[in-house]
């Protein structure tokens, strides 16, 4: 088998794993130290924002929760009391402002918005522009990631968060039960009825 | 080895796929895998699944500035996700220059987010009180306007509960006289409400003096009828015809007088009061 011999790895998060690196940076970003405030985005910006971007499917929708996100982590900094990792913490932050977003999103009709930018990306009906690449060559790959991304978007927005968070954010169970503020058999439900989906999709190609 | 059936398999197949089995468990999954092909191909599918979705991750949603869209067919980002350098000869650079764009629009987030906790930390309520306190000139006048003030207030504090109040000249004599109307040292004037102070049989001043021609005397006395029915502070109002040692002797007299107190509402109280004495004289009729 090639992926050989799977072992549990040891988990990245326990309750109160807060390593001492971590707890001195969140004081000093709470004791109002810029550059350390500034080193905390930076080192959890990247991971923000292709969080937010897998949620909402929308760059600037992305950026925009992003920069929410951060002012809510310093706005709340101060009464973090380091039951979770900050990681952990933060895309608990990042699940909540999305699904607010999303409520207030669906509310005025996204859905029924389609980009042409999105709609070329995801069917890629325009021709090559004489580049000397076949298309057919990169048709399966494209197409495959394409129609998964699709069939991501339309799962409900739990199961969505719980399979990103698990296969592209690599969390365990017990984080994503924190992120999501849920118990851990909801997640594997949730996660459960998410694959069943994708799969039958993966099938159909 | 302990061996496992299909479906044991199935049930634990997704917590072997993420890893969240024990070591054990794990390893007899594993097991069961090499030598079941349907196990195998639905653990394969559960793989396909991650990475069709770490390779769709890859794949740019409507990134203003983070793909060229014009170089469609396979763009930049897509070669540099799946490994394809080959593609990405005729746009050398454009993965770099989208990535860095991103990490720009990232930084200049980041940037804006570090201001606006500033500016909201900068008005926060300790930071303002903070800053009343940089202008210390406003602290000590403020300080000693409110030392002035307590002083001021225990001095008066002092006055009021210090002071004797048994004289009737200090001010916490006033006070509480003028707290309590009807009191001795407070007397009230009569009025329809309060029943004036009587006596049990009207008193005889003994060996009222005659003017010097024989003629009837009338005296008025003021004075405070107390609440126990004495007549305090008396005087003569009108002009007396008597000598200061006849005088005297008749405020004497009338000072000794006991009457029934005034009443308000069934409580005595003490009244100012004027009272008028006579001397009659009674002549008999000569008859010729």
């Amino acid at each position: 088998m090639a992926e050989g011999l799977v072992v549990k790895p040891i988990p990245a998060f326990t309750w109160a794993d807060t390593n001492d690196r971590e707890a001195a940076l969140i004081q000093q970003c709470v004791a109002g130290d810029e550059q350390a405030c500034s080193d905390l985005v930076a080192s959890h910006q990247r991971m923000v924002y292709q969080l937010a971007l897998h949620l909402l499917a929308d760059h600037n929708e992305a950026l925009d929760l992003s920069q929410e996100v951060f002012l809510q982590v310093f706005r709340t900094l101060p009464r973090f009391r380091a039951q979770s990792s900050l990681r952990t913490w933060i895309y608990r932050i990042v699940v909540n402002q999305a699904k607010n977003r999303q409520r207030w999103w669906r509310r005025r009709h996204r859905a029924a918005q389609v980009s042409l930018d999105e709609h070329v990306l995801a069917h890629g009906e325009l021709p090559a522009n004489g580049n000397g690449i076949s298309p057919d060559r990169v048709f399966g790959q494209r197409e495959l990631a394409a129609r998964l991304k699709d069939a991501l978007l339309g799962l409900p927005f739990d199961q969505r968060t719980a399979i990103v968070l698990r296969e592209i954010d690599g969390l365990s169970y017990e984080e994503i039960a924190f992120s999501q503020g849920v118990a851990v058999g909801t997640v594997k439900s949730r996660l459960a009825r998410a694959r069943e989906i994708l799969r039958a999709e993966l099938r159909q190609l | 080895m302990k061996h496992l059936l299909c479906a044991s398999v199935n049930r634990v197949l997704e917590a072997y796929h993420d890893g969240e089995l024990p070591v054990e468990e794990q390893i007899v999954v594993e097991t069961h895998l090499s030598e079941c092909y349907l196990c195998a191909s639905e653990a394969k599918s559960l793989r396909m699944v991650r990475d069709a979705l770490r390779a769709s991750a890859d794949v740019p949603i409507e990134t203003p500035g983070f793909v060229s869209r014009q170089s469609y067919g396979m763009t930049a980002a897509h070669a540099a996700a799946y490994g394809d350098t080959s593609m990405n000869g005729g746009e050398p650079g454009l993965a770099r220059a989208a990535a860095m764009s991103l990490d720009a629009q990232l930084a200049s987030m980041s940037s804006a987010v570090i201001s606006r906790v500033k500016a909201e930390r900068a008005q926060s309520l300790p930071s303002r009180i903070a800053r009343l306190f940089e202008d210390l000139h406003l602290v000590w006048a403020a300080l000693a306007a409110t030392t002035a003030t307590v002083t001021a207030a225990a001095t008066v504090a002092g006055v009021l509960y210090f002071a004797p109040k048994e004289r009737s000249d200090s001010l916490a004599g006033v006070l509480s006289a003028l707290a309590a109307p009807g009191s001795d040292r407070n007397p009230m004037m009569l009025d329809k409400f309060i029943a004036p102070p009587r006596f049990e049989a009207e008193p005889i001043i003994e060996n009222m003096p005659l003017t010097t021609e024989g003629t009837d005397v009338m005296l008025a006395v003021s004075g405070v009828v107390t609440q126990d029915g004495r007549l305090a502070f008396p005087s003569l109002v009108s002009s007396s015809p008597y000598s200061v040692a006849e005088d005297r002797r008749v405020m004497d007299q009338v000072s000794t007088i006991r009457f029934e107190p005034a009443t308000r509402g069934g409580a005595p109280v003490a009244v100012n009061f004027v009272w008028l004495l006579e001397r009659t004289n009674v002549r008999g009729k000569i008859s010729s």
